[in-house]
């Protein structure tokens, strides 16, 4: 509903140029899953040499006869607004969906024979978003132009019900309440300055040298972002234009930097500078386990990754795009028989501010994950 | 409104007769749905091919094949060594060392045989309910599938004990299944090998199943039954009926017989009970292929050598040390290396083929139901059918406890990497910890008892609860 439009509005708010609020609600559903996956189904082998003669012929996947359609529920609420003849505009929105019957691959143990069926998921999560935008033109007169515009986005997810998780192939993966992406993780104690290795926490808050398996797993670590959003600026005076976009975000990340690398350190590779604040000594308060022989440390190094040691909530902004522009005045380009010229500059990921440890925020998890491309363009544009 | 309804009834009967069309979709072209595969003998029998081709498919660098414990339990005892270099796989280090985790190696076995089983269930459960067979095809299909699941079960609970019974395509029942105690399961499968020796031809079959294959021996036949029933009568304490299948394979002269040892793994030797078909012609077998060592010596890509505990068990002029091992000097060293299968070239059409059962193996068999019977004259002299072969005197009568070991001992030589048979006769036989601790010191690890089962993956006990993982992992 577009209330600015009403009679009695124009009449008591003035500096109000429009206004909205809206909602809806529908019902969607999803296809995209590959065709065919309720039917029985076998495909011919490649073999080289068929065996006795006969080309093979193999169960395509497992099948499952009682697939249903996935459902999602969706509620969205928004207010728009634009006052001071239109120089400030924004708008805040709000989703909710919930989804059922999601089509996924559900993931089996091997006397199943297989690694995943396509199932429907046996429960209901739902998804919340608030979003913020908010435009303003800060100078629009003169030579001077300057105009800012910031978004701001808040994801929640949540796990409503699932039918028999205790009992599912996703009792350790999944809590009800909590958000659908999460992972959990051994407590992360330090390092043992006498032996040089890691040690954790038990689930009563012990220290140990080694936690049990899937029992000292207490921690949950929710990835979901936390919240992300962008700033874009333009600014233009008389024939110069120049605008940059920031992105930024916060969340957990995994941070495997942290850690020691792809493998226990003092193995053959690369190294992170990290491995120079190591153990050497006993007695030593280091930030990095010893080197040693992978044998010796494997387990320990294992138990780090899978530890909140290994995630790093990360806040990090990004210059994510520059542009300067220049175009050459049509009084001077016009002589050469040149309608419009345009000199110009494009940089896209220049710059990253944040307190991650591997090389890339948006890349997260093995340290030597690359980062995004820094590339920058020059340009001439010319046009006849 | 009269003159509407007349326009709008035949809109309406085309619509709707044409829904039912719309809304069935047609199976896909490239695919073929159950109901089609165990129509005809060829499908059919494509569908078991398919397992045959998986068995016979596979690389010795990743342990999970049942053909790969040719390497892995080999490593595992005290068959092989490796040569230390520092890039040798990492899976390679685990297996000699004893060091399987739930997490790394050791879990892979368990995860192709019950994929197998997978196949061999949906193919009993197609081809039980087919009605368009041959009759003789399908009862020789059954029964292959029958020995096939039961060849799978017998290494699962070699390899990991306790293991879930599992006979059903459903995937809802098999990712709650809890683990079955090892006994069960070899009950249930000596049941299946008994009624499978009653489905099975007692010819060699060729593709067709129609007629006798020329020259090979790629199919299960009635007697890879009785073969795999002695083995695991054995396991299950049943020695009479063990000594009667092995008996019968021994008694069958007109099909076996001991080859000489350079004639025993080749293609249509009279030893062999069953051997796999290659189903790649540009590779030789992953045997000769990686054990093989080449004239330069030990390197990353050929590491494994025989160890000193298995060439030290070889008597003074047992003939086996000369022709089923071969040699390479390197730096001043000689290198022992597995040498019964002795081809390198790739072919279509191979001299060799892997021998999953032989005649030998099957007159130690026999020796080993015969000691548990107390019939200690008869097992010494199926022992010596062996020994003969290999150009060793006789054994004299011994106790019971003395032939044991030289039952073990036999085996030790005669069957050395051939499918993980050490390992599982030392546990067969209960010497397993008397025997790993001098081993293990010798590789300088220690022996743990509960090292004597590998771990299950840590991932299959996330995703089934009620499935409990090995002591000690």
């Amino acid at each position: 509903m577009i209330f600015s439009e009403e009679n009695w509005f124009r009449k008591a708010i003035r500096f109000i140029d429009f206004a909205k609020i809206r909602a809806n609600y529908g019902t969607t559903g999803n296809d995209q899953i590959g065709d065919y996956n309720y039917m029985d189904l076998y495909q011919p082998g490649y073999e080289d040499l068929p065996y006795q003669g006969v080309r093979s012929t193999g169960v395509s996947r497992i099948p499952n006869p009682y697939l249903q359609w996935e459902v999602t529920r969706k509620l969205s609420m928004g207010f728009d607004f634009s006052l001071l003849k239109n120089r400030i505009t924004g708008g805040i929105s709000y989703a909710l969906n919930r989804s059922g019957n999601q089509l996924v691959n559900y993931n089996l143990p091997s006397t199943t024979g297989a690694a995943n069926v396509l199932k429907n998921f046996p429960g209901l999560v739902q998804n919340t978003q608030w979003e913020f935008t908010l435009g303003s033109i800060n100078l629009g007169k003169g030579a001077w132009k300057w105009s800012s515009n910031l978004n701001l986005t808040i994801p929640k997810s949540k796990l409503v019900r699932f039918d028999n998780l205790e009992e599912s192939s996703y009792a350790r993966d999944l809590v009800i309440g909590m958000p659908i992406n999460i992972v959990r993780v051994y407590g992360f104690a330090g390092l043992n300055k006498e032996t040089g290795l890691y040690q954790f926490y038990d689930k009563n808050g012990a220290v140990v040298d080694f936690p049990n398996r899937n029992v000292d797993n207490v921690g949950i670590i929710k990835l979901d972002p936390a919240f992300s959003g962008g700033l874009q600026n333009t600014i233009s005076f008389k024939n110069f234009s120049f605008d940059f976009f920031l992105y930024f975000k916060k969340g957990m990340l995994n941070d495997l930097a942290i850690t020691g690398g792809r493998r226990p350190p003092g193995n053959f590779g690369n190294m992170l500078t990290t491995v120079l604040d190591r153990w050497r000594k006993p007695g030593d308060d280091a930030g990095m386990m010893k080197l040693a022989n992978e044998s010796q440390t494997a387990y320990t190094y294992l138990y780090a990754f899978l530890s909140d040691k290994a995630y790093t909530n990360t806040f990090f902004v990004r210059l994510k795009n520059v542009n300067l522009a220049y175009s050459i005045p049509a009084s001077i380009v016009s002589r050469a028989g040149i309608t419009s010229a345009r000199i110009f500059a494009q940089a896209q990921n220049l710059k990253v501010w944040s307190n991650y440890h591997g090389l890339d925020p948006e890349n997260p998890g093995l340290p030597d994950n690359l980062p995004l491309r820094t590339t920058i363009v020059f340009g001439l544009q010319v046009s006849f | 409104m009269k003159r509407v309804l007349w326009i709008l009834l035949p809109v309406f009967i085309i619509v709707h007769g044409s829904c039912s069309k719309l809304v069935e979709v047609a199976p896909p072209v490239t695919k073929l749905t159950k109901d089609k595969v165990y129509a005809t003998d060829i499908a059919a029998i494509s569908v078991v091919a398919s397992i045959y081709s998986g068995m016979s498919d596979y690389f010795l660098d990743f342990a999970g094949n049942i053909g790969t414990l040719n390497l892995y339990a080999s490593l595992y005892t005290d068959e092989l060594s490796y040569f230390k270099d520092p890039l040798i796989n990492s899976n390679v280090v685990a297996f000699y060392t004893n060091k399987l985790t739930s997490t790394t190696f050791g879990s892979e076995y368990w995860a192709v045989a019950y994929g197998q089983i997978f196949n061999c269930n949906a193919a009993l459960d197609g081809i039980s309910n087919a009605q368009s067979l041959t009759p003789s095809v399908k009862k020789q299909l059954l029964g292959e599938l029958k020995f096939l699941r039961a060849f799978f079960y017998y290494h699962i609970v070699n390899l990991y004990g306790d293991a879930p019974w599992v006979t059903t395509t459903d995937y809802s029942v098999n990712s709650q299944v809890a683990r079955t105690p090892a006994i069960d399961v070899l009950r249930n499968i000596r049941n299946d090998l008994r009624e499978a020796r009653e489905l099975l031809s007692d010819q060699f079959l060729d593709g067709t199943l129609l007629k006798p294959a020329i020259k090979n021996r790629y199919r299960v036949s009635t007697h890879a039954a009785a073969a795999l029933l002695a083995k695991v009568c054995l396991m299950t304490g049943d020695w009479t009926e063990a000594e009667t299948a092995a008996g019968d394979l021994i008694a069958n002269t007109a099909l076996f017989k001991l080859d000489t040892l350079n004639g025993c793994f080749l293609t249509n030797t009279p030893e062999a009970i069953w051997q796999l078909q290659t189903v790649r012609s540009y590779t030789p077998l992953e045997d000769a292929n990686r054990f093989i060592m080449p004239a330069e010596g030990p390197s990353n890509s050929y590491p494994f050598f025989i160890s000193s505990m298995l060439l030290n068990s070889f008597e003074t002029g047992d003939q086996r040390k000369a022709k089923w091992i071969d040699t390479v000097r390197a730096d001043n060293k000689l290198y022992y290396f597995p040498f019964k299968y002795k081809s390198k070239e790739a072919s279509a059409d191979p001299k060799e083929a892997l021998t999953i059962f032989r005649l030998a193996d099957i007159f130690l068999c026999r020796a080993e139901a015969r000691m548990q019977q107390d019939k200690l004259q008869d097992a010494i002299d199926d022992i010596n059918q062996v020994r003969h072969r290999a150009g060793l005197i006789d054994l004299t009568s011994m106790g019971k406890a003395a032939l044991k070991d030289a039952i073990l001992k036999e085996r030790q030589v005669e069957m050395f990497t051939e499918f993980g048979a050490r390992f599982y006769d030392m546990k067969r036989l209960g010497k397993i910890d008397d025997l790993m601790p001098a081993i293990c010191q010798a590789k300088g690890i220690t022996w743990d008892p509960d090292k004597a089962l590998f771990p299950l993956s840590a991932i299959d006990i996330d995703r089934n609860k009620n499935l409990i993982q090995n002591k000690g992992y």
